[in-house]
């Protein structure tokens, strides 16, 4: 069962979320504090994904995040808000905070959300420039994602056959041998919970298109910063499978 | 040189011109009227001079009726006619004046032949002389002189007793008379000028006058104009504070909101699940339970999007433009909005439309309210279709249109219908529009909508075409 620490210092807001998640099949431990939260995590340590409130009387969730990373590096964690405290979600996300939810959520797409992390997946950043994929995988590294690389169709393939778990691919959607699309195709059959974004200098019309048919229509166009990579992958990660379109 | 004759006149030259002739104008008049009177005066007085006078000074102490008396009443009369019809049919003019300056020296000349050339009555000329200066135009002077010079001297030769009494005057007692005459008419010209100046003077202080006071009139009134803006502009002001701390307030409301909803959404979920899973479902427990536990999961969505709708409201943030193909786009916005069973929402955006710039999430949501709206509007029993096309996106830029068979947008409303708080509906924020509206204005594009009562209503968006749009990098959020 995986264990989710769930920290929130609102107690209504805590049980009732705490009751649903172990319908879900979680073993929920709460913390009603960021300090005990970080205590527990100390003491017990063995916890496979953290779920906290940012607003908290105290420390904050996102400082609860950046003390947690060194103590326990890889544990994602995941948090949520019913404030548009932005300047300071988005640092967190800038430092590899999976991704947030904001309150109220639907339980469903949080059980989910919550499963696919605390798997520890790895963002895959496929581009036949090698440059530019080492490019992208640093940034992500920055952010404390782990990262795997391809530079070519066959290797991402068996990237994500290969037993590793990855939840987003970053596809550059020109390459030789092989469309982007035909790629994405590929990945989708061996593992249908990745998502995609698209990554591009000039991609034509066409290709973006049948990646925006696969159901996660995510772009970006070369060149961009590292953070703008790092936050949409955190978006791609929180928002819900759009339906695939037949 | 240049400088005097390219300089045009002043505003404050030519009003006091103005004002300058009309009193010149004003003057003639009047002097030519008051001549008018002159010469019927003169012409009666001349019949009785005649009567009284002639007869003594010609022959002896026998009064008859002379031949004088009808030269008064002929001679007098012609002298004065044609004077009294032009100072009463053309007052003011020219030639009114110099006829009857020349007829008034006829007048002295036929008074002093009616007195048989008395001294006495040749005051009469610098008397006429100086009546002829009322009109201050030295000009007129001229012909009156000339008129009067050349009279006596004609006389003189013709019939001397007539001028001047005697049998044998010097021959240039004429002359004699004559530089009397001119020296009067110095005097004379001077004055004219004087009073001609002194006219022009208070022509123009008159003007300047009349332009400071039109400019102290101007400026009190521009006075009144800005003390009224100032005042609509701090009504503004108060108004806007009031708005920004309501603005503020229920935002900070709706954030606080958000944790008891979320709360009260995972107890709904909870209890759902529980009793769906006890023997017998929910019913077994009570008959309405079902029913309430479905009002509570209503009532929450409806709850979190007032909220939401106001803190999406409230927030403003500027779009994170990337590529983002319309088409799924729409079929994603359209399998979020609640289905209607006499409502078909159809995506008829084509496959090959160019790609636009947009911030995802915010143009969905902008699909979204639009969609929807649509389809409640749809009146119960009509078979409601809700159709989305695009065009454009190449060369001209992207025509997104949301056209509906509903039951349009009366004219007043539509109006309104993207101010903040606006609705028809019963219930309703009032933003949903307000929100579309802000997010396409930020997609630097523009929103109109075309509606016909119980028609339908077609909502029309333009967005920039990809070719001018900056889609390099996904921008982050400020």
């Amino acid at each position: 069962m995986t264990r989710l620490l769930l920290v929130d210092d609102e107690p209504g807001l805590r049980m009732t979320l705490a009751a649903n998640l172990e319908l879900e099949g979680f073993e929920v431990i709460e913390a009603e504090s960021a300090e005990k939260a970080l205590a527990l995590a100390e003491s017990d340590g063995r916890f496979d994904v953290v779920l906290t409130d940012v607003r908290m009387p105290g420390m904050t969730g996102v400082e609860l995040f950046r003390k947690l990373k060194p103590l326990r590096p890889g544990l994602p964690v995941i948090l949520m808000t019913a404030f548009a405290l932005e300047e300071l979600v988005r640092s967190a996300l800038d430092d590899g905070a999976y991704t947030v939810l904001s309150k109220p959520f639907d339980l469903v797409h949080a059980a989910r959300l919550l499963e696919r992390a605390s798997k520890g997946p790895k963002v895959l950043i496929v581009d036949d420039c090698r440059e530019e994929a080492d490019a992208m995988a640093d940034m992500a590294k920055q952010a404390g994602m782990s990262v795997v690389v391809a530079y070519n169709a066959p290797d991402a393939v068996a990237a994500v056959t290969g037993g590793v778990v990855v939840d987003v691919a970053v596809l550059d959607m020109v390459m030789p041998e092989t469309t982007g699309a035909q790629l994405l195709d590929e990945i989708q059959r061996a593992n249908r919970d990745v998502a995609f974004i698209g990554v591009s200098g000039q991609a034509t019309e066409e290709t973006m298109r049948t990646f925006a048919n696969s159901g996660t229509s995510w772009f970006m166009r070369k060149p961009f910063a590292p953070n703008d990579l790092v936050r949409l992958i955190a978006k791609v990660r929180g928002t819900p499978a759009a339906k695939r379109l037949a | 040189m240049n400088e005097a004759v390219a300089r045009a006149e002043t505003p404050l030259e030519v009003r006091a011109r103005g004002l300058y002739d009309a009193a010149r104008l004003e003057n003639f008049r009047r002097t030519d009227k008051l001549f008018a009177g002159l010469m019927a005066t003169q012409w009666l007085a001349s019949v009785v001079v005649a009567l009284v006078v002639s007869p003594f000074a010609w022959e002896g102490r026998e009064r008859v009726v002379h031949n004088h008396v009808w030269i008064a009443l002929l001679l007098g009369g012609l002298i004065s006619t044609l004077p009294i019809l032009l100072a009463v049919n053309r007052p003011g003019e020219l030639q009114t004046r110099v006829v009857i300056a020349s007829a008034q020296m006829l007048w002295s000349g036929l008074l002093i032949h009616l007195t048989g050339g008395r001294i006495e009555t040749h005051f009469h000329v610098f008397g006429s002389l100086a009546f002829i200066a009322f009109y201050r135009d030295w000009r007129i002077l001229l012909p009156a002189t000339l008129v009067v010079a050349g009279d006596h001297a004609l006389r003189q030769f013709l019939w001397p007793e007539s001028v001047f009494g005697l049998a044998n005057p010097e021959w240039w007692r004429f002359l004699e008379h004559a530089s009397w005459v001119i020296f009067i008419d110095y005097f004379l010209i001077v004055a004219c000028l004087n009073g001609d100046q002194e006219m022009a003077a208070m022509a123009r202080k008159r003007a300047e006058a009349e332009m400071l006071s039109e400019a102290e009139r101007v400026k009190s009134s521009e006075l009144d104009l800005a003390v009224r803006e100032l005042q609509d502009s701090q009504d503004l002001v108060v108004r806007t504070e009031k708005l920004a701390a309501i603005g503020q307030l229920a935002a900070s409301v709706g954030h606080e909101l958000r944790n008891p909803l979320a709360a009260i959404r995972n107890s709904h979920t909870y209890l759902q699940r529980k009793l769906s899973s006890a023997p017998g479902g929910v019913a077994a427990v009570d008959p309405r339970m079902g029913q309430f536990l479905d009002i509570i999961d209503r009532e929450l969505t409806a709850s979190a999007k007032i909220i939401g709708d106001l803190l999406d409201f409230a927030r403003e943030r500027p779009p994170a433009l990337a590529p983002c193909p319309l088409r799924p786009l729409v079929s994603e916005a359209i399998s979020v909005v609640p289905v209607r069973p006499n409502v078909e929402l159809v995506n008829e955006v084509p496959e090959k439309l160019p790609i636009p710039a947009l911030d995802r999430e915010q143009f969905r949501q902008v699909l979204v309210n639009l969609v929807q709206n649509a389809s409640e509007a749809m009146p119960e029993g009509r078979q409601g279709k809700v159709v989305v096309r695009a065009v454009g996106g190449a060369a001209e830029p992207f025509l997104v249109t949301i056209a509906d068979n509903g039951c349009g947008i009366p004219k007043e409303a539509r109006e309104r219908i993207f101010q903040p708080l606006f609705t028809t509906k019963v219930k309703g924020t009032g933003l949903g529009l307000a929100i579309v509206s802000n997010v396409i204005k930020r997609h630097q594009g523009s929103i109109r909508v075309e509606s016909e009562v119980d028609q339908g209503t077609q909502f029309h968006i333009e967005l920039p075409s990809s070719g001018s749009a900056d889609g390099a990098g996904s921008e982050a959020a400020a």
